[in-house]
């Protein structure tokens, strides 16, 4: 375990540095300065205190609202209650230099027989007194899955207490994978932790959407022998009924769920071209948005999630009509308002930031095609009508997915064969690996 | 003694390629007939031959993408799919008048590794109606193997 914590560490070092000409930073205040003391817990199983401690503390890591102050530079011990903050020489231990603490987490842990509660508080102590700005009381089964759900949710709320909610403490990804021998849809927690294999169709999958409710999952699968999309439902890990539009040698993929989980924009084969369709999620009312001429090819839909006011709903696509190398374009949901995005290059794979500000995707600047140079994750932000980059490194990176709070992103990195998960904060801080079993590729962020 | 020899391997050989030439004319030459098991190991061994070392071994440097896909799928039905079928069982009228038949995609064709498919399409198959595919690139062609494979025949399972 503290191998794999150290690669996981050396890794988000060498993605540090390799990002280190960043160019974007996350607009607002300042991150606070805050101490997480490990949680008191007496006669609790050491393993479940572990778990808890070393998860709560990775989920305000990687919130990136915060900068945790080493546990190695404390020179107070943790409260063992709120009283203990009433002493202004304790408080004053916490917020004098070189610590200069701005926001104090603590608690306690309980385990009852087979129950697990935690009491979580957290305190602005740069208040002379008083400044409390949370205390909740979580109880969960005492076992693994237990204290990380109860590490989720209090990071969630402390992250809401600091006024950044919401948190993506409990948000989950869906990929594609082939560690199992075919290309099937996994999912994880947002962290990386509980793999689990959705899928078992021992054929190609990809383009994996969770929708907004987070109970159904479509997806390209070609189980049926050929490109087509599926429904799979999230609570059951089945198959859902869904129409073949394209039929036996078409080509159906890269779906995606408007907003209000009620529709599916996707791109099908139709004559020579490739076109954007959408279609009610129970399969009727197939509409056609886009109409090309001379084999022109049309995918990867992403609706805008926070529309303009009166809009029939906004879609940014993929799209090489102007040329033989792919493009980026927005039009409305009905089709109307085509425009392009002055980009140039190799440009694909588009995801549409939670907030609808900001439109994350794939690039190559490069005008020789897909492999002309680095791909690396650019960030069009539409309020200025300009790019910044995100990842500069020498590897293909492809398929960034915003994450609900809009500070997050995950991607793919790595050769074809090879490529890897990885998280970090829009601002390039806070990089994860997520995955290294096998190829894992095409990741999608929970919408909640 | 040694020209005794040298009768006895002459006779052998007159006698192999008689019996090979009369089991081909007795089937005539035509496309349709089914080939007799020699010429079906021959043809196997020549399409072995025919690989060079080491293809079998290189891997689809492309990976699939939502834009690969798209563009291999028109180019498949506007140059492969006449023989081929649209979804590459091979069931064309075209296909099934070839000599030797062309392979069904979805089935033995699967169990054949990225590199000699690739190789396959780009250099053509000798004796057979399979053309090399010189002017496309190599993008477009590992595009080509990438669909191939969502060609895969459905597993059978719940």
């Amino acid at each position: 375990m503290k191998i794999a914590r150290m690669m996981i560490c050396l890794l988000g070092v060498a993605l540090a540095v390799l990002a280190q000409d960043q160019t974007i930073v996350i607009k607002g205040q300042a991150k606070y300065r805050m101490a997480l003391p490990d949680f008191n817990a007496s006669g609790v199983d050491a393993k479940l205190q572990t778990t808890f401690n070393s998860v709560l503390w990775n989920d305000l890591y990687q919130s990136a609202v915060v900068t945790l102050v080493g546990r190695s530079l404390y020179t107070e011990a943790a409260p063992s209650a709120e009283a203990d903050l009433a002493n202004p020489s304790y408080r004053s231990g916490w917020t004098a230099d070189p610590l200069s603490i701005q926001r104090l987490a603590f608690g306690s842990l309980q385990q009852n027989g087979s129950g697990l509660v935690v009491t979580g508080y957290l305190y602005d102590v740069t208040q002379p007194s008083g400044g409390r700005l949370l205390a909740r009381r979580y109880a969960n089964p005492a076992t693994d899955a237990g204290a990380r759900s109860i590490a989720h949710q209090l990071a969630n709320d402390i992250v809401a207490a600091l006024g950044f909610g919401p948190g993506i403490a409990t948000s989950e990804i869906a990929f594609i994978s082939n560690r199992s021998g075919s290309q099937e849809v996994w999912t994880m927690d947002y962290d990386g932790n509980n793999q689990q294999q959705r899928t078992h169709l021992h054929s190609i999958a990809y383009s994996p959407r969770i929708s907004p409710d987070g109970q159904t999952l479509a997806f390209m699968s070609s189980a049926s022998g050929h490109p087509a999309i599926k429904l799979l439902s999230l609570t059951t890990n089945r198959l859902l009924p869904f129409p073949d539009f394209a039929g036996k040698g078409g080509l159906e993929e890269t779906p995606a769920w408007s907003p209000d989980g009620k529709k599916l924009a996707f791109a099908m084969k139709t004559g020579e071209n490739v076109e954007i369709y959408t279609v009610n999620a129970n399969g009727r009312g197939l509409v056609r948005l886009t109409t090309s001429r001379g084999a022109v090819l049309n995918v990867s839909p992403v609706w805008n999630p926070k529309p303009p006011a009166g809009s029939p709903g906004q879609i940014a696509y993929v799209s090489n009509r102007a040329g033989a190398l792919p493009q980026l374009y927005v039009m409305d949901a009905d089709g109307r308002n085509q425009q392009r995005l002055p980009l140039g290059g190799y440009a694909v794979s588009p995801s549409w930031s939670p907030n609808g500000l900001s439109l994350a995707f794939a690039w190559v600047r490069n005008n020789g095609g897909e492999n002309s140079g680095a791909s690396d994750i650019y960030i069009w932000n539409f309020g200025s009508q300009s790019y910044v980059q995100l990842t500069h490194n020498a590897e293909r990176n492809d398929f960034p997915s915003w994450a609900p709070d809009n500070r997050h992103l995950v991607f793919q990195s790595g050769p074809p064969y090879h490529s890897q998960l990885f998280s970090v904060a829009a601002d390039g801080s806070t990089p994860a690996q997520l995955t290294t079993a096998g190829k894992n590729e095409m990741p999608n962020w929970s919408w909640h | 003694m040694r020209k005794g020899a040298i009768v006895g391997v002459v006779a052998l050989a007159l006698a192999a390629g008689g019996a090979w030439a009369w089991l081909e004319s007795a089937n005539g030459f035509s496309a349709v007939a089914k080939p007799t098991w020699i010429e079906a190991r021959l043809a196997g061994l020549s399409r072995r031959l025919a690989l060079p070392s080491g293809q079998n071994d290189v891997r689809n440097p492309y990976p699939a993408t939502p834009e690969r896909m798209a563009a291999a799928q028109a180019k498949y039905q506007t140059q492969c799919s006449l023989c081929h079928g649209a979804n590459g069982a091979g069931d064309t009228a075209v296909g099934q008048s070839l000599y030797p038949k062309v392979p069904n995609l979805r089935g033995s064709s699967q169990a054949k590794s990225d590199g000699a498919l690739f190789y396959s399409i780009r250099n053509g198959i000798r004796m057979s109606g399979m053309p090399a595919w010189r002017q496309d690139s190599d993008e477009e062609i590992w595009g080509l193997v990438g669909l191939i494979r969502t060609f895969k025949e459905p597993a059978s399972h719940p």
